[in-house]
Protein backbone atom coordinates (compact mmCIF):
# COMPACT_ATOMS: atom_id res chain seq x y z
CA UNK A 1 0.00 0.00 0.00
CA UNK A 2 1.44 3.23 -0.92
CA UNK A 3 0.66 5.95 2.29
CA UNK A 4 1.26 8.97 0.04
CA UNK A 5 -0.10 7.46 -3.23
CA UNK A 6 3.48 8.27 -4.78
CA UNK A 7 4.20 7.25 -7.58
CA UNK A 8 8.20 5.34 -7.46
CA UNK A 9 9.44 6.20 -10.60
CA UNK A 10 8.40 9.67 -10.76
CA UNK A 11 9.86 10.47 -8.48
CA UNK A 12 13.21 8.99 -8.76
CA UNK A 13 13.10 10.92 -11.88
CA UNK A 14 12.77 14.22 -10.12
CA UNK A 15 15.29 13.26 -7.99
CA UNK A 16 17.68 12.87 -11.04
CA UNK A 17 16.64 15.91 -12.79
CA UNK A 18 17.09 18.09 -9.14
CA UNK A 19 20.36 16.20 -8.13
CA UNK A 20 22.06 17.21 -11.85
CA UNK A 21 22.78 21.15 -11.07
CA UNK A 22 23.71 20.39 -7.80
CA UNK A 23 26.22 17.70 -9.20
CA UNK A 24 27.48 20.02 -11.42
CA UNK A 25 28.27 22.76 -9.07
CA UNK A 26 30.00 20.41 -6.99
CA UNK A 27 31.94 19.21 -9.65
CA UNK A 28 35.29 21.51 -9.27
CA UNK A 29 36.18 23.86 -12.27
CA UNK A 30 40.27 23.96 -13.39
CA UNK A 31 40.77 27.09 -14.82
CA UNK A 32 41.61 27.16 -18.35
CA UNK A 33 39.85 23.88 -19.08
CA UNK A 34 36.57 23.47 -20.78
CA UNK A 35 34.43 20.66 -19.96
CA UNK A 36 34.35 17.64 -22.39
CA UNK A 37 30.52 17.90 -22.74
CA UNK A 38 30.32 21.72 -23.51
CA UNK A 39 33.05 21.54 -26.03
CA UNK A 40 30.85 21.11 -28.56
CA UNK A 41 28.54 23.40 -27.30
CA UNK A 42 31.81 25.91 -26.93
CA UNK A 43 32.27 25.16 -30.60
CA UNK A 44 29.60 25.99 -31.98
CA UNK A 45 28.29 28.68 -30.15
CA UNK A 46 32.53 30.16 -31.58
CA UNK A 47 31.52 29.14 -35.24
CA UNK A 48 28.31 30.81 -34.92
CA UNK A 49 30.20 34.19 -33.42
CA UNK A 50 32.71 34.11 -35.66
CA UNK A 51 30.40 34.00 -38.54
CA UNK A 52 28.42 37.12 -36.84
CA UNK A 53 32.03 38.76 -36.28
CA UNK A 54 32.71 38.39 -39.77
CA UNK A 55 29.52 39.42 -41.13
CA UNK A 56 29.89 42.68 -38.85
CA UNK A 57 33.41 43.37 -40.13
CA UNK A 58 32.28 42.90 -43.78
CA UNK A 59 29.52 44.73 -43.57
CA UNK A 60 31.48 47.57 -41.26
CA UNK A 61 34.01 47.52 -44.02
CA UNK A 62 31.61 47.78 -47.05
CA UNK A 63 29.95 50.51 -45.38
CA UNK A 64 33.46 52.69 -44.63
CA UNK A 65 34.93 52.13 -47.81
CA UNK A 66 32.16 53.54 -49.15
CA UNK A 67 32.24 56.52 -46.87
CA UNK A 68 35.65 56.62 -47.64
CA UNK A 69 35.29 56.80 -50.98
CA UNK A 70 32.59 59.46 -50.69
CA UNK A 71 35.40 61.29 -49.07
CA UNK A 72 38.06 60.62 -51.27
CA UNK A 73 35.92 62.06 -54.53
CA UNK A 74 35.44 64.82 -52.55
CA UNK A 75 39.15 65.27 -51.87
CA UNK A 76 40.25 64.04 -55.65
CA UNK A 77 37.97 66.47 -56.71
CA UNK A 78 39.73 69.91 -54.55
CA UNK A 79 43.00 68.23 -55.28
CA UNK A 80 42.00 68.19 -59.33
CA UNK A 81 41.13 71.83 -58.52
CA UNK A 82 44.13 72.87 -57.01
CA UNK A 83 45.75 70.95 -59.01
CA UNK A 84 44.38 73.20 -62.20
CA UNK A 85 45.26 76.03 -60.00
CA UNK A 86 48.81 75.62 -59.51
CA UNK A 87 49.20 74.55 -63.20
CA UNK A 88 47.38 77.45 -64.12
CA UNK A 89 49.59 79.26 -61.85
CA UNK A 90 52.87 77.65 -63.28
CA UNK A 91 51.71 78.30 -66.64
CA UNK A 92 51.59 82.13 -65.92
CA UNK A 93 54.82 81.92 -64.07
CA UNK A 94 56.34 80.06 -66.93
CA UNK A 95 55.13 82.84 -69.48
CA UNK A 96 56.27 85.55 -67.44
CA UNK A 97 59.61 84.02 -67.40
CA UNK A 98 59.87 83.60 -70.82
CA UNK A 99 58.26 87.36 -71.63
CA UNK A 100 60.95 88.32 -68.68
CA UNK A 101 63.65 86.52 -70.44
CA UNK A 102 62.87 87.85 -74.28
CA UNK A 103 62.08 91.42 -72.70
CA UNK A 104 65.36 91.65 -70.94
CA UNK A 105 67.56 90.33 -74.05
CA UNK A 106 65.54 92.99 -76.23
CA UNK A 107 66.56 95.87 -73.29
CA UNK A 108 70.21 94.19 -73.27
CA UNK A 109 70.09 94.46 -76.89
CA UNK A 110 68.68 98.56 -76.54
CA UNK A 111 70.96 99.57 -74.46
CA UNK A 112 74.09 98.23 -75.69
CA UNK A 113 73.49 99.35 -79.90
CA UNK A 114 73.86 102.78 -81.02
CA UNK A 115 70.55 102.24 -83.53
CA UNK A 116 66.93 104.06 -82.64
CA UNK A 117 64.94 101.75 -81.43
CA UNK A 118 61.10 101.26 -81.21
CA UNK A 119 59.97 98.50 -79.40
CA UNK A 120 56.95 96.57 -80.61
CA UNK A 121 54.49 93.71 -80.42
CA UNK A 122 52.98 91.20 -83.08
CA UNK A 123 49.09 91.72 -82.70
CA UNK A 124 48.23 90.37 -85.82
CA UNK A 125 48.49 88.22 -89.03
CA UNK A 126 47.99 88.11 -92.70
CA UNK A 127 44.37 87.72 -93.98
CA UNK A 128 45.76 85.36 -96.39
CA UNK A 129 48.14 82.37 -95.93
CA UNK A 130 50.01 82.51 -98.46
CA UNK A 131 51.33 85.62 -97.92
CA UNK A 132 53.58 86.82 -95.35
CA UNK A 133 53.06 90.06 -92.89
CA UNK A 134 52.51 90.64 -89.32
CA UNK A 135 50.79 93.88 -87.73
CA UNK A 136 52.39 95.42 -85.15
CA UNK A 137 50.71 98.01 -82.05
CA UNK A 138 52.60 101.06 -83.09
CA UNK A 139 52.32 103.14 -86.24
CA UNK A 140 53.13 106.15 -87.40
CA UNK A 141 52.03 108.26 -84.39
CA UNK A 142 54.99 106.54 -82.38
CA UNK A 143 57.42 107.55 -85.66
CA UNK A 144 57.10 104.71 -87.50
CA UNK A 145 57.58 104.67 -91.22
CA UNK A 146 57.39 103.20 -94.14
CA UNK A 147 60.13 101.14 -95.37
CA UNK A 148 61.89 100.81 -91.75
CA UNK A 149 63.40 97.73 -90.83
CA UNK A 150 62.02 95.32 -88.54
CA UNK A 151 64.44 93.54 -86.63
CA UNK A 152 64.48 91.18 -83.41
CA UNK A 153 67.84 90.68 -81.14
CA UNK A 154 68.53 87.33 -83.44
CA UNK A 155 68.41 88.73 -87.19
CA UNK A 156 66.38 90.64 -89.49
CA UNK A 157 62.76 90.02 -89.54
CA UNK A 158 61.37 92.35 -92.18
CA UNK A 159 60.58 95.57 -93.05
CA UNK A 160 57.39 98.39 -92.27
CA UNK A 161 55.09 97.62 -95.53
CA UNK A 162 52.33 100.18 -94.81
CA UNK A 163 51.30 102.75 -91.40
CA UNK A 164 48.24 103.23 -89.95
CA UNK A 165 48.35 105.95 -86.94
CA UNK A 166 48.29 103.06 -84.48
CA UNK A 167 49.71 99.96 -86.09
CA UNK A 168 51.88 99.12 -88.91
CA UNK A 169 52.05 95.97 -91.43
CA UNK A 170 55.59 94.46 -91.60
CA UNK A 171 56.66 92.30 -95.15
CA UNK A 172 58.48 89.69 -93.39
CA UNK A 173 61.67 88.21 -95.19
CA UNK A 174 59.55 84.99 -96.64
CA UNK A 175 56.78 87.03 -98.14
CA UNK A 176 57.53 86.92 -101.98
CA UNK A 177 56.99 90.93 -102.58
CA UNK A 178 59.84 91.31 -99.74
CA UNK A 179 63.48 92.32 -100.81
CA UNK A 180 66.40 93.21 -99.47
CA UNK A 181 69.74 94.03 -99.57
CA UNK A 182 72.11 91.19 -98.98
CA UNK A 183 75.92 90.22 -98.24
CA UNK A 184 77.43 86.96 -97.60
CA UNK A 185 79.06 87.54 -94.29
CA UNK A 186 82.11 85.47 -95.12
CA UNK A 187 83.02 87.00 -99.18
CA UNK A 188 80.98 89.79 -99.10
CA UNK A 189 79.46 89.16 -102.50
CA UNK A 190 76.16 91.21 -102.73
CA UNK A 191 73.08 90.07 -103.87
CA UNK A 192 69.07 90.67 -102.92
CA UNK A 193 67.47 88.34 -100.76
CA UNK A 194 63.61 88.01 -102.05
CA UNK A 195 60.80 86.28 -100.11
CA UNK A 196 60.43 82.41 -101.83
CA UNK A 197 58.38 79.87 -100.26
CA UNK A 198 56.81 80.33 -96.64
CA UNK A 199 59.88 79.31 -95.19
CA UNK A 200 62.84 80.20 -97.62
CA UNK A 201 64.47 83.09 -99.27
CA UNK A 202 66.30 83.15 -102.01
CA UNK A 203 69.64 85.06 -102.58
CA UNK A 204 69.41 86.93 -105.94
CA UNK A 205 71.34 88.83 -108.66
CA UNK A 206 74.93 87.18 -107.30
CA UNK A 207 77.27 86.96 -110.33
CA UNK A 208 78.07 83.39 -111.55
CA UNK A 209 81.75 83.43 -110.36
CA UNK A 210 80.79 84.83 -107.04
CA UNK A 211 81.99 82.88 -103.42
CA UNK A 212 79.14 81.48 -101.76
CA UNK A 213 78.87 78.02 -99.68
CA UNK A 214 76.29 76.47 -97.85
CA UNK A 215 76.23 77.27 -94.33
CA UNK A 216 77.37 80.93 -95.30
CA UNK A 217 75.83 83.31 -93.34
CA UNK A 218 73.98 85.76 -95.53
CA UNK A 219 73.96 89.65 -93.65
CA UNK A 220 72.43 92.84 -94.55
CA UNK A 221 74.62 94.96 -96.37
CA UNK A 222 73.57 97.86 -94.42
CA UNK A 223 72.81 100.13 -97.65
CA UNK A 224 70.39 103.69 -97.10
CA UNK A 225 70.98 103.51 -93.58
CA UNK A 226 67.82 101.11 -93.35
CA UNK A 227 69.23 98.68 -91.58
CA UNK A 228 72.31 98.01 -89.61
CA UNK A 229 75.10 96.57 -91.56
CA UNK A 230 76.31 92.68 -91.21
CA UNK A 231 72.89 92.10 -89.34
CA UNK A 232 72.11 88.68 -90.14
CA UNK A 233 69.43 87.70 -92.08
CA UNK A 234 69.81 83.80 -92.94
CA UNK A 235 71.72 80.73 -93.28
CA UNK A 236 72.30 79.12 -96.97
CA UNK A 237 71.23 75.95 -97.36
CA UNK A 238 71.33 75.07 -101.31
CA UNK A 239 73.33 76.72 -103.98
CA UNK A 240 72.93 75.40 -107.57
CA UNK A 241 74.74 76.95 -110.51
CA UNK A 242 73.05 76.07 -113.96
CA UNK A 243 74.96 75.66 -117.34
CA UNK A 244 74.01 78.38 -118.69
CA UNK A 245 72.38 80.92 -116.20
CA UNK A 246 74.52 83.87 -115.49
CA UNK A 247 73.65 84.02 -111.91
CA UNK A 248 73.21 81.82 -109.20
CA UNK A 249 70.33 79.93 -107.37
CA UNK A 250 70.88 80.21 -103.36
CA UNK A 251 68.18 79.33 -101.09
CA UNK A 252 68.62 81.16 -97.76
CA UNK A 253 66.98 79.61 -95.03
CA UNK A 254 65.84 83.10 -92.18
CA UNK A 255 67.00 82.80 -88.71
CA UNK A 256 64.73 84.20 -87.18
CA UNK A 257 61.41 81.92 -87.29
CA UNK A 258 58.43 84.58 -87.93
CA UNK A 259 56.11 81.86 -86.43
CA UNK A 260 56.99 82.34 -82.94
CA UNK A 261 57.61 86.14 -83.07
CA UNK A 262 56.25 88.21 -80.04
CA UNK A 263 57.99 91.48 -79.63
CA UNK A 264 60.54 93.24 -82.44
CA UNK A 265 62.07 96.13 -82.84
CA UNK A 266 61.14 98.88 -85.79
CA UNK A 267 64.36 100.70 -86.85
CA UNK A 268 63.82 104.25 -86.45
CA UNK A 269 68.06 104.83 -87.26
CA UNK A 270 70.23 102.49 -88.21
CA UNK A 271 72.85 105.45 -87.48
CA UNK A 272 75.34 103.56 -89.42
CA UNK A 273 75.30 100.71 -87.02
CA UNK A 274 77.96 97.81 -88.41
CA UNK A 275 77.99 94.35 -86.82
CA UNK A 276 80.35 93.46 -89.29
CA UNK A 277 83.32 95.86 -87.65
CA UNK A 278 82.83 93.78 -84.23
CA UNK A 279 83.14 90.84 -85.12
CA UNK A 280 86.42 91.62 -87.10
CA UNK A 281 87.72 93.50 -84.38
CA UNK A 282 86.46 90.41 -81.72
CA UNK A 283 88.75 88.45 -84.50
CA UNK A 284 91.25 90.46 -83.52
CA UNK A 285 90.90 90.87 -79.60
CA UNK A 286 89.89 87.12 -79.22
CA UNK A 287 87.60 86.89 -75.56
CA UNK A 288 87.92 84.45 -73.07
CA UNK A 289 84.07 84.87 -72.28
CA UNK A 290 82.28 83.53 -75.40
CA UNK A 291 79.78 86.23 -76.83
CA UNK A 292 76.61 85.93 -78.76
CA UNK A 293 77.86 87.84 -81.92
CA UNK A 294 74.89 88.30 -83.09
CA UNK A 295 72.88 89.69 -80.00
CA UNK A 296 75.99 91.33 -77.26
CA UNK A 297 77.87 94.09 -78.74
CA UNK A 298 81.02 95.84 -77.44
CA UNK A 299 80.97 98.58 -74.32
CA UNK A 300 83.44 100.42 -76.46
CA UNK A 301 81.79 100.89 -79.38
CA UNK A 302 79.43 103.52 -78.43
CA UNK A 303 79.70 106.34 -81.41
CA UNK A 304 78.03 106.93 -84.27
CA UNK A 305 79.91 105.65 -87.16
CA UNK A 306 80.67 107.94 -90.11
CA UNK A 307 78.84 106.43 -93.57
CA UNK A 308 80.65 104.06 -95.49
CA UNK A 309 81.83 105.13 -99.00
CA UNK B 1 12.87 105.47 -100.19
CA UNK B 2 11.92 103.55 -97.32
CA UNK B 3 13.35 100.26 -99.39
CA UNK B 4 16.34 102.06 -100.05
CA UNK B 5 17.34 102.89 -96.73
CA UNK B 6 16.44 99.21 -95.67
CA UNK B 7 18.92 98.27 -97.95
CA UNK B 8 21.66 100.47 -97.11
CA UNK B 9 21.19 99.65 -93.57
CA UNK B 10 21.84 95.92 -94.82
CA UNK B 11 24.43 96.38 -96.58
CA UNK B 12 25.72 98.40 -93.28
CA UNK B 13 25.28 95.55 -91.09
CA UNK B 14 27.39 93.11 -93.30
CA UNK B 15 29.67 95.04 -93.95
CA UNK B 16 30.58 96.06 -90.07
CA UNK B 17 29.98 92.00 -89.98
CA UNK B 18 32.67 92.00 -92.50
CA UNK B 19 35.07 94.46 -90.43
CA UNK B 20 34.62 92.58 -87.31
CA UNK B 21 35.49 88.64 -88.74
CA UNK B 22 38.05 89.76 -90.65
CA UNK B 23 39.86 91.58 -87.73
CA UNK B 24 38.87 88.89 -85.67
CA UNK B 25 40.13 86.35 -88.20
CA UNK B 26 43.91 88.15 -88.36
CA UNK B 27 44.24 89.72 -84.69
CA UNK B 28 42.44 87.66 -82.26
CA UNK B 29 42.62 83.83 -83.96
CA UNK B 30 46.60 84.07 -84.12
CA UNK B 31 46.58 85.15 -80.49
CA UNK B 32 44.71 82.21 -79.34
CA UNK B 33 45.41 79.16 -81.42
CA UNK B 34 48.92 80.35 -82.68
CA UNK B 35 49.50 79.63 -86.00
CA UNK B 36 46.94 76.99 -86.57
CA UNK B 37 44.58 77.66 -89.42
CA UNK B 38 41.70 79.79 -89.40
CA UNK B 39 38.67 79.74 -90.76
CA UNK B 40 37.75 82.51 -94.03
CA UNK B 41 35.17 84.90 -92.03
CA UNK B 42 35.19 86.69 -95.10
CA UNK B 43 33.66 84.09 -96.96
CA UNK B 44 30.22 83.33 -96.07
CA UNK B 45 29.84 86.89 -96.59
CA UNK B 46 30.60 86.90 -100.14
CA UNK B 47 28.73 83.59 -100.54
CA UNK B 48 25.43 84.81 -99.18
CA UNK B 49 25.82 87.75 -101.01
CA UNK B 50 26.10 85.33 -104.48
CA UNK B 51 23.90 83.25 -104.02
CA UNK B 52 20.89 85.20 -101.70
CA UNK B 53 20.83 88.26 -103.68
CA UNK B 54 21.12 89.72 -107.22
CA UNK B 55 23.89 89.34 -109.59
CA UNK B 56 24.14 93.84 -109.50
CA UNK B 57 24.27 93.57 -105.64
CA UNK B 58 26.17 90.89 -105.02
CA UNK B 59 29.05 92.12 -107.54
CA UNK B 60 28.88 95.45 -105.79
CA UNK B 61 29.45 93.67 -102.63
CA UNK B 62 32.33 91.96 -103.52
CA UNK B 63 33.54 95.45 -104.67
CA UNK B 64 32.97 96.74 -101.45
CA UNK B 65 34.52 93.74 -99.26
CA UNK B 66 37.57 93.84 -101.12
CA UNK B 67 37.99 97.54 -100.50
CA UNK B 68 37.19 96.95 -96.67
CA UNK B 69 39.63 94.09 -95.90
CA UNK B 70 42.21 94.49 -98.62
CA UNK B 71 44.13 96.57 -95.93
CA UNK B 72 44.23 93.60 -93.77
CA UNK B 73 46.78 91.72 -96.48
CA UNK B 74 49.91 92.29 -98.51
CA UNK B 75 47.87 91.41 -101.46
CA UNK B 76 47.60 94.07 -103.70
CA UNK B 77 44.14 95.56 -104.42
CA UNK B 78 43.57 94.71 -107.93
CA UNK B 79 44.94 91.01 -107.01
CA UNK B 80 42.65 90.47 -104.08
CA UNK B 81 39.50 92.32 -106.19
CA UNK B 82 40.09 89.73 -109.13
CA UNK B 83 40.09 86.83 -107.07
CA UNK B 84 37.15 88.06 -105.26
CA UNK B 85 35.57 88.91 -108.13
CA UNK B 86 35.92 84.90 -109.16
CA UNK B 87 35.51 83.57 -106.34
CA UNK B 88 31.64 85.91 -106.63
CA UNK B 89 31.25 84.29 -109.94
CA UNK B 90 32.14 80.57 -109.27
CA UNK B 91 29.61 80.88 -105.94
CA UNK B 92 27.13 82.24 -108.15
CA UNK B 93 27.92 80.01 -111.18
CA UNK B 94 27.01 76.96 -109.00
CA UNK B 95 24.12 78.96 -107.52
CA UNK B 96 22.43 79.67 -110.96
CA UNK B 97 23.25 75.72 -111.99
CA UNK B 98 22.05 74.11 -108.49
CA UNK B 99 19.92 75.72 -105.81
CA UNK B 100 18.55 74.88 -102.16
CA UNK B 101 17.38 76.92 -99.76
CA UNK B 102 18.78 76.01 -96.44
CA UNK B 103 21.89 76.29 -93.95
CA UNK B 104 23.36 72.81 -95.40
CA UNK B 105 23.35 74.53 -99.07
CA UNK B 106 24.81 77.78 -97.74
CA UNK B 107 27.82 75.87 -95.49
CA UNK B 108 28.59 73.46 -98.70
CA UNK B 109 28.78 76.19 -101.06
CA UNK B 110 31.35 77.96 -98.77
CA UNK B 111 33.15 75.12 -97.98
CA UNK B 112 33.69 75.00 -101.58
CA UNK B 113 34.94 78.48 -102.28
CA UNK B 114 37.43 78.48 -99.29
CA UNK B 115 38.77 75.76 -100.90
CA UNK B 116 39.00 77.67 -104.32
CA UNK B 117 40.59 80.30 -103.05
CA UNK B 118 44.04 79.80 -102.60
CA UNK B 119 43.87 77.95 -105.59
CA UNK B 120 42.20 80.92 -107.70
CA UNK B 121 45.03 82.84 -105.85
CA UNK B 122 47.67 80.72 -107.31
CA UNK B 123 46.26 80.38 -110.72
CA UNK B 124 45.97 84.24 -111.37
CA UNK B 125 49.34 85.02 -109.38
CA UNK B 126 50.67 82.75 -112.09
CA UNK B 127 49.16 84.53 -114.81
CA UNK B 128 49.47 88.32 -114.02
CA UNK B 129 52.59 88.52 -111.29
CA UNK B 130 55.92 88.15 -112.48
CA UNK B 131 56.90 86.97 -109.35
CA UNK B 132 53.87 84.38 -108.96
CA UNK B 133 53.13 82.23 -105.83
CA UNK B 134 55.31 79.03 -105.22
CA UNK B 135 53.82 77.03 -102.57
CA UNK B 136 50.51 75.88 -101.57
CA UNK B 137 50.29 75.66 -97.66
CA UNK B 138 48.61 71.72 -97.74
CA UNK B 139 47.05 71.53 -94.40
CA UNK B 140 45.48 75.03 -94.53
CA UNK B 141 43.76 74.65 -97.72
CA UNK B 142 41.88 71.26 -96.40
CA UNK B 143 41.71 72.42 -92.87
CA UNK B 144 40.19 75.80 -93.95
CA UNK B 145 37.21 74.68 -95.57
CA UNK B 146 36.24 72.85 -92.77
CA UNK B 147 36.98 75.55 -90.18
CA UNK B 148 34.95 77.74 -92.36
CA UNK B 149 31.98 75.21 -92.99
CA UNK B 150 31.77 75.00 -88.92
CA UNK B 151 31.51 78.76 -88.44
CA UNK B 152 28.99 78.90 -92.15
CA UNK B 153 26.05 77.47 -89.37
CA UNK B 154 26.01 80.16 -86.75
CA UNK B 155 26.83 82.92 -89.41
CA UNK B 156 23.81 81.73 -91.64
CA UNK B 157 21.76 82.75 -88.64
CA UNK B 158 22.99 85.91 -88.07
CA UNK B 159 22.76 86.75 -91.61
CA UNK B 160 18.95 86.06 -91.86
CA UNK B 161 18.50 87.80 -88.81
CA UNK B 162 19.79 90.78 -90.55
CA UNK B 163 17.70 90.02 -93.58
CA UNK B 164 14.62 89.26 -91.39
CA UNK B 165 15.42 92.88 -89.50
CA UNK B 166 15.60 94.61 -92.78
CA UNK B 167 13.17 93.38 -94.67
CA UNK B 168 14.89 91.24 -96.96
CA UNK B 169 12.93 87.72 -98.39
CA UNK B 170 15.28 84.58 -98.87
CA UNK B 171 14.87 82.96 -102.47
CA UNK B 172 12.95 79.84 -102.34
CA UNK B 173 13.48 76.92 -104.47
CA UNK B 174 10.09 77.54 -106.36
CA UNK B 175 10.00 81.39 -106.57
CA UNK B 176 12.89 82.46 -106.91
CA UNK B 177 13.34 86.38 -106.30
CA UNK B 178 16.50 87.43 -108.02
Amino acid sequence: MNFFNLDIRKLILITILAAVPLLTLNIKNESGQVPWFIRPFSFTGGLIQYAYSSFSSGVRGTASTYFDLIDIKKQNRELLQQNTEYRAQLNELTELKLENERLNKLLNFKQKTNMELLTAKVIGKDLIPEHHTITINRGSHQGIEEGMAAITVGGAVGYVYSTEPFTSQIILLTDRYAAIDAIVQRSRARGIVEGYTSELCQLNYLKRGDDVQEGDLIVTSGLDNIFPKGFPIGTVIKVEKSDYDVSQNVEVKPIVNPSNLEELFIVLGANFENFLEEESEQEKTPQTETKDKNTEKPQTNNKPKEPEA
Amino acid sequence: MKDQTKLIKNFAFFLSTLLILTTLETSLWMQVFGTFPSPSFWVPVLVYWSIYRSHKQGLFMAYLMAFIISPLTALPLGMFLLTNLVLFEIAFFVRSRFYQPGVIYFTLVCGLITFSLPIVLLLLSWLIENKPLKDLQVFALFMKPLLTMLVCIPLSYLFMYFDDKTDIALPTETGRQF
